[in-house]
């Protein structure tokens, strides 16, 4: 499942990167700047995805409990930091043509660099606690706790922000616009979500290992052996 | 020659449009593939070695 | 309503003979303030001008410290199991320590603003309003940064841990804090003062209430 997910997005993507080089005609305003938006707004709404889910599986995994929900809350956590630096690149790489400038204190580029900093923070907290139930929970707590404040660090840097001009993003409507964004949207998504999936197989032994053999099923030969 | 491409991109042309950069756009799109390739690789060696572990 | 009294009580002893501690934090927030200005250079129109941000980032940093500190002594004897055992609800114990670490910070800040006032002429005409503001401050890092420091109290790696948690998430109250203490300091013309204040009650309002909900399901297990 992960690895056909994986395929599907990068087919998605490599379709959509295309049609938005070299189909797409070039924007009215942006110019050929604007193929960056191709890759850079994907990304964005699947940061904002992948921390979303991640902070669904953080209140499962608090609510209902069970393994699964905690190494899926991890695997969702790390897609979601290196969306969210990948952004801050891609922001800066569209920043420097567009306003002169590699970093603008603009609301949406400062969030997802205080967003990124807060999901090391959480991935942090799982590295330093050994014991595997402590983990879950105060890593669920944290996610809760970040996913709450992403909204009002938008906002408040927005306002901190507010005598500054602010910058207006080409609209993009008709159709040529919409493709490739649909097709980088879904494949960024397909690619993602295939990887978390195998990222939290490999969370899940983990867990299961320092669980240690309690949790193993007892191999089918090894009672007929002791007999 | 990127330098010049850069020139041209500050002094934007008369009707506001932004010129060339097709620099920046190259470089979005690589650095972005870089970055998904190299995760998909972490992820994947890691599967394996915990694999290999069990 | 007594319970929450006598934790209260607990918490304000601790932090009472621990003064010495107090002290040195105080003495390492004087510090990190003096140093601020090597960053802008002697200008006094400029110090003046950041000296509500300086007094916010002196506060901030030395904040880790006295959270820190003041879940040190919960876990060196695993005192907080021991607490836990009572049967008092961990909500009242997570208040109690929230407001005496709020009450620690405010008068840290208050102590700070002389400092600032000497060495940035950072004068206000309005020393009530200041003083609201900096409780309001304290509050705001007291309650996340209470929650994460009881986490980051018994996991590897403390020291670094709890202002990576910390620091991200109290950005809205530093943006705020700083803007409404310069305001302030420099004078408010657009009446822009009370926009920041309500964003900083808006943020201890929702950090209250959510970690409060929160510390009680890190702290039974």
């Amino acid at each position: 499942m992960g690895f056909l997910l994986v395929a599907v997005g990068v087919v998605l993507l490599l379709s959509g990167s295309w049609y938005g080089l070299f189909v797409s005609p070039q924007e009215r305003y942006m110019g050929d700047v604007q193929r960056i938006m191709y890759v850079h707004v994907p990304t964005a709404w699947n940061a904002l995805l992948l921390f979303t889910f991640a902070m669904g599986c953080a209140l499962m995994s608090l609510w209902r409990g069970g393994w699964g929900w905690d190494a899926h809350h991890e695997a969702l956590l790390e897609g979601a930091a290196v969306l969210s630096a990948l952004l801050c690149v891609q922001g800066a790489i569209w920043a420097r043509p567009t306003w002169g400038v590699w970093w603008d204190w603009d609301p949406r580029l400062t969030t997802t660099a205080v967003m990124f900093l807060a999901l090391l923070g959480i991935l942090a907290l799982r590295s330093a606690v050994d014991d595997p139930e402590k983990r879950a929970t105060w890593s669920a707590v944290a996610t809760i706790i970040a996913f709450v404040d992403v909204p009002i660090v938008y906002f408040s840097v927005r306002w901190w922000n507010s005598l500054h001009q602010m910058q207006s993003s080409p609209e993009t409507v008709s159709a040529p616009f919409i493709v490739p964004l649909r097709l980088n949207a879904f494949g960024v998504l397909a690619l993602m979500g295939g990887l978390a999936l195998l990222r939290a197989r490999v969370a899940a032994r983990r867990t299961a290992r320092e669980l240690g053999p309690a949790l193993e099923p007892l191999p089918a030969g090894a009672l007929v052996e002791a007999r | 020659m990127s330098a010049l491409l850069l020139l041209q991109v500050e002094a934007a042309s008369p009707d506001g449009v932004v010129q060339g950069g097709w620099d920046y756009v190259v470089a979005a799109y690589a650095i972005s593939a870089a970055v998904f390739f190299f995760y998909a690789v972490t992820v994947v060696v890691r599967l394996r070695r915990a694999k290999d572990v069990q | 309503m007594n319970v929450f009294f006598a934790a209260l009580h607990k918490e304000l002893l601790l932090q009472w003979r621990t003064r010495a501690r107090v002290l040195s934090v105080v003495v390492f927030g004087a510090t990190a303030l003096l140093l601020m200005s090597f960053a802008i250079g002697p200008d006094a129109g400029s110090l003046r001008q950041y000296a509500g941000g300086f007094l916010w980032l002196a506060l901030l940093l030395s904040s880790t410290l006295t959270l820190e500190a003041s879940l040190e002594a919960e876990t060196e004897q695993q005192a907080l199991e021991g607490l836990l055992l009572l049967p008092v609800a961990p909500t009242i114990l997570f208040y109690s320590k929230a407001l005496a670490n709020t009450a620690q910070l405010a008068l840290l800040g208050t102590v700070l603003v002389p400092v600032a006032i000497v060495l940035y002429g950072a004068g206000t005409a309005r020393p009530l309003a200041l003083f609201g503001l900096i409780v309001l401050g304290a509050g705001g890092l007291a309650a996340p940064g209470t929650l994460y420091a009881t986490m980051t109290a018994r996991a590897r790696a403390k020291q670094t841990l709890l202002p990576l948690l910390l620091f991200p998430l109290v950005v809205p109250v530093l943006i705020a804090a700083t803007k409404a203490s310069s305001l302030l300091i420099l004078g408010d013309p657009m009446r822009q003062l009370s926009a920041w204040l309500t964003l900083l009650v808006a943020f201890c309002g929702i950090y209250w209430t959510l970690c409060g909900l929160m510390f009680g399901v890190i702290v039974e297990d």
